[in-house]
């Protein structure tokens, strides 16, 4: 029998992330019968299998605030139209320095002109959820960043760090820290006949499967330019103009041939990194749902915890999942 | 006692406890789902369920239990006063 246990991550330290990812979902094969004995919790680093890791969680402002909540959710405020007061289920607060928000969450929609779009992603995803803010968030925006993400997150929609690659009606989430390779493999594999959902950041429905993405540009890290500009010098795709914001390279999607407006999600692709042993195989619903863990971080609020944990639950019960590793390339996809 | 912060991703044979405080996830076989679903009515009672369920002996199976008790314990995952 066995019970095995790894670490988790919600980290915005690339490093750290890497370091977690491979961690936590280096299992090894496991014995498919169940009816044995010896039932045993192994913690991080304790079983052959499991690699341990130092990680820990990043505090940003007073809170416990997972970094990558804020992330996903920033997209959404940067394209709201403004913020509705309305009636409804009251989710909790988030609490800043200077403002505090509280998220509510409707059950039911009955005017389009009570949500918060995505306005501005081609996929023009829309969340019943709305904010109250209190105080002035003019300094401190982050309580409402957040506390529409975890609105959000109890409808329940799952954010995911991932890209989202489509082809002849079948999709895949591919998950990994950044710098695992996520751009740089979707950026390939748009070349190759892919279509790209999302590069970054993406929202899944558990009901329907369906991801849709939110990202508005491909970011491309230094050090994987050199492999796509080859990529697209192929096809003589000329990128030489294309802007950074300093840390990362932007490119349109419309250089690789647009973006995709969503679809039914089918797989989930583990990427390894690049440097390290990798088993690539076959993962199973534990492992495909410590990776949608690991990609939506946890949220703030405690009441959306269990209901994150039913919708990831749902959507590892229902697609297949799989890791690779970035240096194999992507003719496994 | 399950300690309530725990989060419970039930696979239906497997679960994943996700431990937002020290940011560990532990999985649990079908066996230890079966533990964990039932930990909160005592020992005898999982044992119980566990022998209901699982081709084992009453004895292997309070041995089983009482392990993982422990551990789960030692994980932070349940109360010390039920352990």
């Amino acid at each position: 029998m066995w019970i095995l246990g790894c670490a988790i991550v919600v980290s915005d330290d690339d490093a750290q992330l890497t370091s977690l990812l491979t961690g936590r979902l280096d299992l090894g094969p496991t014995e498919t019968h169940p009816r044995k004995t010896n039932p045993r919790v192994t913690r991080p680093g304790e079983a052959d299998d499991v690699r341990s890791s130092e990680w820990r969680l990043r505090i940003r402002h007073d809170g416990a605030v997972p970094v990558d909540v804020h992330r996903v959710a920033s997209c959404f405020v940067a394209d709201a139209r403004g913020l509705r007061f309305l009636e409804g289920w009251s989710v909790g607060w988030v609490v800043g320095a200077n403002c505090a928000a509280r998220v509510t969450v409707h059950h039911v929609s009955e005017a389009n002109d009570a949500r918060i779009s995505s306005v501005g992603s081609r996929s023009d995803a829309t969340f019943d959820v709305s904010v109250d803010v209190f105080g002035d968030p003019s300094d401190d925006p982050l309580p409402i960043l957040l506390a529409i993400g975890e609105g959000v997150s109890a409808r329940p929609i799952i954010p995911l760090h991932a890209a989202i690659l489509s082809q002849s009606g079948r999709s895949i989430a591919m998950l990994g820290p950044s710098g695992a390779g996520k751009t740089t493999s979707a950026v390939l594999a748009a070349l190759d006949g892919w279509q790209i959902i999302a590069e970054d950041t993406a929202w899944l429905d558990p009901e329907t499967l369906e991801v849709v993405g939110s990202d508005r540009q491909l970011r491309l890290r230094s050090g994987t330019e050199l492999l796509v500009d080859e990529a697209l010098a192929r096809r003589n795709i000329d990128i030489a103009h294309e802007p950074h914001d300093g840390v990362k390279r932007l490119l349109s999607f419309d250089a690789i041939g647009g973006r995709g407006n969503g679809a039914h999600l089918d797989e989930v692709v583990v990427l390894g990194p690049r440097d390290s042993p990798w088993l690539a195989g076959p993962l199973r619903p534990a492992q495909v749902a410590i990776a949608l863990h690991q990609a939506a971080g946890i949220p703030i609020i405690e009441s959306v915890r269990p209901v994150r944990a039913a919708a990831i639950a749902s959507v590892a019960q229902r697609v297949s999942g799989r890791r690779i590793s970035a240096s194999s390339g992507l003719s496994g996809l | 006692m399950k300690l309530p912060h725990v989060i419970e991703t039930d696979l239906s044979d497997e679960m994943v406890l996700l431990d937002p405080r020290t940011r560990e996830v532990f999985t649990l076989n079908a066996v230890g789902r079966v533990i964990w679903e039932h930990l909160d009515r005592g020992v005898a009672e999982v044992v119980a369920r566990v022998i209901d369920e699982f081709d084992i002996t009453h004895e292997a199976a309070t041995k089983d239990c009482e392990t993982l008790l422990q551990q789960l314990s030692q994980a932070g995952l349940i109360s010390a006063a039920q352990s």
